[in-house]
């Protein structure tokens, strides 16, 4: 047996029977689904965390979305509090991380992207046989996968996305990238695109987007049923499986059963924040600490309010037009590959949307597009009487800020929200 | 003054005499942050080419307000002289997601957070990251594109005509440049690494015409000039943006002789010529797209094996990387590049500084110790 | 000046166009006169109170979902004689005969006021966007996008798309003062219908795009400053374009600095 990703292999016989929460059954057949890939020798096909994974589910292409791979780990942190204290992650050592510091990666560029050098580096990542990269969201991105290629040695596909998509050449040099990816999957795996099989998996991703939309939406009701944004990590692990699809329904049913029973998220809810980023992985509880302690709900964050479009699947050609839109919208992507105007103009869209009372963004150290794009939103802000607070912590590294820290710069924020 | 001291002092400031005149005879400045834009068009449309420096600013607290912690401090310092009104003398600006740094600094000039002189032009370029047929194509759209919102802008026509002589200009100022570097493949070159950088700025920041004619000048005076014996080591540097020539004047007092370089400002914006023979934009396109790149573009191996024949070419002993922090596009060409150097036994050197030299002697111990360690 | 005049001309060619091959078109010709506009209409118009939020199972109808067919945009016009003030057209099934559908959905509004300008487009483009403000009509939370659905509840009660086009007309004169006449058109003929519709929308949206790269201000509007161009630099799209006047300077005193 492959002596590699113990850890993971570990933690998936633990859970793979487990039911509940409904998220974790999805990150656990993903899992299962990658370790069979690699012990069987399959194609395993690296899929970038803003990279929906739907074009390589149709060609029965193992994705495995390097950035999420440690995700394995936080789900079922997320799912088992009681397992790991947050407070000791920061000041336990990440060899990982700490490996790709050491090849030479600097320690201010994207987490994610030093997991995944680091992973490689330390064979906790199964390495790819190829390798999807849109140029979105951001430098870090671009950097990080070219170094992946060069470590690998797997050939890789960039799809390359304009910086202004309001023109229409704009959107068919896009869609002529998408045509390029389905050639590269086919060349490099030595599968054809079957494009019934690619209509019956996007028309399986059709009805996800179906119910994560009405998920999203739901929380858009005031008081809040539930806390916490409706994210969905199956976009990038499983969409197009009828796995995947099952999840989100049971969490959309479960959202349902809530609102029928007229349960919501606190007692009494005096804040909404929209959180305008990822959320603190390393800290699950963090939305409802701030819940149970101001009062203060999270209905949407950054990956919940994403562009959840169907496509038109009548013809292959509007199949992958269709796909091609879609990604667009995907959690950060264009808002890293764009002007700030588009970050801007959906903060302020979920914002009216699901009512928010104030805007969180949690900026990681290594985002310079976010961060890049504060004073913009700031001011706006400002303009417009929007709270509006922008703080250092890292989405994946405890140690960077910790989490009395997050604590003490949330509460004094929600604080003064509250005074208003 | 001979010429090459002419040329090597445009670097110490940020407008010259050459500017001067040419704003007083009527003339329009368009700046430009990044060598993926084509000067060619602006100068086939009778305006001057400036690149984008921050020579001068000693303080970046105007343009802190529109950065982070973790924003490049060129991009800090440059939106803080413009948001102080030291870019007066531009009628415009273009720039391209060079990268996200760039990008979001540039959404200031947007948003009217530097104040502007009236009318002012503004163009962000959809330059591709790739470099393959369709990437040329895309790019010759945009560069058309760009070509007809200067037309219009300014009310003046580019013609073919033009745009072949500003090729041919500027090609002549690549040709020249690529003269000055073959000097420096000399077992004693008589040309430092800090005054081919200035010499390298200057073609930014003044008329091509006049800039090739003080070149020319130059080349000839360099003819009668000693060569440069006594270094420890021959070096290539590479790096992004680097408009300082104090910076390399550090390791060549150490010893360090700078005989080539992977710069932003050196070779890597003039090195490749543009085709004279084929349609211009079409042919601007190509040479863009397809030139040694930038690590925004995604062909890494090509830029790796570039830097492996440049050292073998110009016969450097070892490689300095001088990365500005927070510069991811840097920060993992510089890994790449250190493992490659590994691999090749060659001595390499990561540097990493801020905008503002600072910490010079922390940088003069780690040059000298590296210059130790090649033992030339 | 006219504004989008080309857009205009496009739009009358187009119901024009639907006319002469027969699609089933309806004009409504509604009164705009202070709070006739949503008189007697079934459901309320404002802010709701309380979320609008309608589920799958309460959808009467769903209208503009991007995999059948979407389109949306916004023209505007300082000539209030371009403008039918009033006037809801609806090319395709009404809302009533389309219980359980899924419609594909073009939405134009058009929208005229003699003192309007360039930098109010933006302004009135979001308006569209705007969610729960109509009872029983919900846009479904996709940026930059007109999706909707409308609930079983407020199809009982008689919603049609007069009843939308007078409680959008009434949505955008109360938060526009400016704008003096409104008329909306909708089609639900067909997704090629839509299609063809989103042509023209293709245009509005790189004209609204040129306005986006240009002066953003801190409010979220956006300002065409120190252009004075007088041709588009899409020549090659709009050859049959005469005259495009892009963006007009705007002059604001003391807003801003000039150097030299």
């Amino acid at each position: 047996m492959e002596e590699k990703y113990q850890a993971h292999r570990l933690l998936y016989e633990l859970l793979k029977d487990v039911q509940e929460p409904p998220e974790l059954r999805s990150i656990v057949d993903w899992t299962g689904r990658v370790l069979r890939a690699v012990d069987q020798g399959q194609p395993i096909v690296y899929n970038e965390f803003t990279f929906w994974c739907d074009s390589m589910i149709a060609m029965d292409i193992q994705p495995l979305s390097p950035e999420v791979w440690p995700a394995m780990l936080l789900a079922a942190v997320a799912a088992f509090p009681e397992m790991v204290d947050p407070n000791a992650l920061a000041s336990a050592d990440n060899p990982i991380l700490d490996t790709a510091v050491e090849a030479g990666i600097p320690p201010e560029l994207c987490t994610a992207g030093r997991g995944i050098v680091g992973g490689l580096l330390t064979d906790f990542l199964p390495p790819p046989s190829m390798t999807v990269v849109p140029s979105y969201p951001c430098d870090n991105t671009r950097a990080i996968y070219q170094t992946v290629a060069n470590l690998t040695g797997a050939p890789i596909y960039w799809l390359d996305c304009p910086y202004w998509m309001d023109e229409p050449e704009a959107m068919d040099y896009w869609v002529s990238q998408y045509k390029g990816l389905i050639s590269f999957l086919e060349e490099h795996s030595g599968k054809k695109m079957d494009y019934d099989r690619l209509k019956e998996v996007v028309e399986e991703s059709n009805r996800f987007v179906d119910y994560w939309l009405e998920g999203s939406e739901l929380l858009r009701m005031k008081p809040l049923p539930q806390n916490g944004p409706f994210l969905a990590t199956e976009v990038l692990l499983n969409l197009g499986l009828p796995i995947a699809t099952e999840v989100v329904k049971a969490r959309l049913d479960a959202l349902k059963e809530r609102i029928a029973r007229g349960e919501t998220a606190v007692p009494e809810e005096k804040v909404r924040v929209v959180w305008n980023y990822l959320p603190v992985l390393w800290d699950p509880g963090l939305f409802d600490w701030m819940a149970q302690e101001f009062g203060a709900v999270t209905p949407v964050a950054m990956g919940s309010w994403e562009h959840h479009e169907p496509v038109d699947t009548s013809t292959p050609e509007s199949i992958i037009r269709g796909m091609a839109r879609r990604a667009l919208g995907a959690h950060m992507g264009r808002h890293g590959a764009s002007s700030s105007d588009v970050w801007i103009e959906d903060t302020l869209h979920a914002f009216e949307q699901w009512q928010g009372d104030c805007i969180i963004v949690n900026g990681a150290l290594g985002c310079k597009w976010v961060r890049g794009s504060y004073g913009y939103l700031r001011d706006i802000c400002r303009q417009r009487g929007i709270p509006v607070m922008m703080f250092d912590a890292d989405i994946a590294d405890p140690r960077v800020v910790s989490q009395e820290e997050v604590h003490a710069r949330i509460g004094e924020f929600l604080d003064t929200v509250m005074a208003r | 003054m001979t010429a090459l001291e002419e040329l090597t002092k445009q670097a110490d400031t940020l407008t010259n005499p050459y500017i001067e005149r040419w704003k007083e005879r009527g003339g329009k400045i368009i700046g430009y942050y990044c060598t993926y834009v084509p000067e060619e068009i602006i100068h086939a449309a009778g305006m001057l080419p400036y690149r984008m420096r921050a020579t001068g600013s000693t303080s970046s607290e105007l343009g802190d307000a529109y950065a982070s912690t973790t924003t490049c401090t060129f991009c800090r310092h440059a939106l803080d002289q413009a948001m102080k009104g030291e870019y007066s003398f531009l009628d415009g600006l273009v720039t391209l997601h060079s990268c996200d740094h760039v990008a979001r600094t540039f959404d200031a000039w947007r948003y009217g957070k530097v104040p502007l002189p009236d009318p002012f032009y503004l163009r962000f370029l959809d330059v591709p990251i790739k470099t393959d047929a369709p990437a040329v194509e895309w790019m010759t759209l945009q560069l058309d594109k760009f070509k007809r919102s200067l037309e219009d802008h300014f009310q003046v026509t580019i013609s073919d005509e033009a745009l072949r002589r500003s090729v041919k200009t500027y090609n002549e100022k690549r040709r020249l440049l690529k003269s000055l570097y073959e000097l420096r493949k000399k077992e004693a070159p008589p040309i430092t690494g800090a005054e081919v950088l200035g010499i390298c700025i200057a073609s930014t920041s003044m008329p091509a015409d006049e800039f090739n004619q003080l070149l020319r000048q130059s080349l000839d005076e360099l003819k009668g000039r000693d060569g440069f014996w006594d270094y420890r080591a021959r070096l290539l540097l590479a790096g992004g943006e680097l408009e300082d020539p104090a910076y390399i004047r550090v390791i060549e007092e150490l010893g360090g002789l700078v005989v080539t370089d992977m710069l932003c400002f050196g070779l890597r914006a003039f090195w490749d010529l543009v085709d004279e023979d084929s349609e211009p934009i079409a042919a601007l396109a190509k040479r863009y797209i397809e030139r040694i790149s930038c690590p925004r573009m995604i062909d890494y191996s090509r830029r790796l094996k570039f830097i492996r024949d440049l050292l073998g070419e110009f016969k450097a002993d070892g490689i300095i990387v001088q990365r500005m922090k927070y510069c991811d596009n840097w920060a993992c060409d510089g890994a790449m590049i250190r493992w490659q150097a590994k691999e090749d036994g060659t001595p390499y050197l990561i540097l990493e500084r801020e905008y503002l030299m600072s910490a010079v002697g922390q940088m003069r111990t780690r040059v000298q110790a590296f210059l130790e360690t090649i033992m030339r | 000046m006219k504004a989008y005049e080309i857009h205009l001309a496009k739009i009358r060619e187009y119901i024009a166009e639907k006319k002469r091959q027969g699609r089933q078109i309806r004009e409504i010709d509604c009164d705009t006169e202070d709070e006739k506009l949503v008189y007697g209409l079934p459901v309320h118009v404002g802010p709701q109170g309380k979320s609008n939020i309608i589920l799958k199972e309460d959808t009467f109808v769903e209208l503009g979902n991007p995999s059948v067919a979407s389109c949306a945009f916004v023209i505007w016009s300082d000539d209030l004689s371009c403008v039918e003030d009033g006037r809801v057209t609806l090319i395709g099934d009404d809302i009533q005969e389309s219980e359980g559908k899924s419609l594909p959905f073009g939405q134009v509004i058009i929208v005229g006021g003699s003192e309007l300008k360039e930098e109010h487009y933006l302004d009135l483009e979001r308006t569209q966007y705007t969610s729960d403000q109509i009872e029983g009509y919900m846009l479904r939370s996709v940026p930059r996008r007109v999706w909707s659905r409308v609930s079983n509840e407020a199809a009982c009660k008689g919603f049609s798309f007069e009843t939308l086009g007078r409680a959008l007309m009434s949505i955008f004169r109360g938060k526009h003062p400016l704008v003096q006449a409104t008329e909306i058109v909708f089609v639900t003929s067909s997704k090629e219908d839509v299609n063809q519709l989103d042509g023209i929308a293709a245009d509005v949206r790189k004209f609204s795009g040129e306005l986006r790269k240009l002066v953003r201000q801190d409010d979220g509007t956006y300002e065409c400053t120190e252009y004075s161009c007088e041709t588009c630099d899409e020549k090659a799209v709009c050859d049959e374009i005469r005259e495009w006047i892009i963006l007009r300077r705007k002059k604001a005193a003391g807003t801003k600095e000039k150097t030299r």
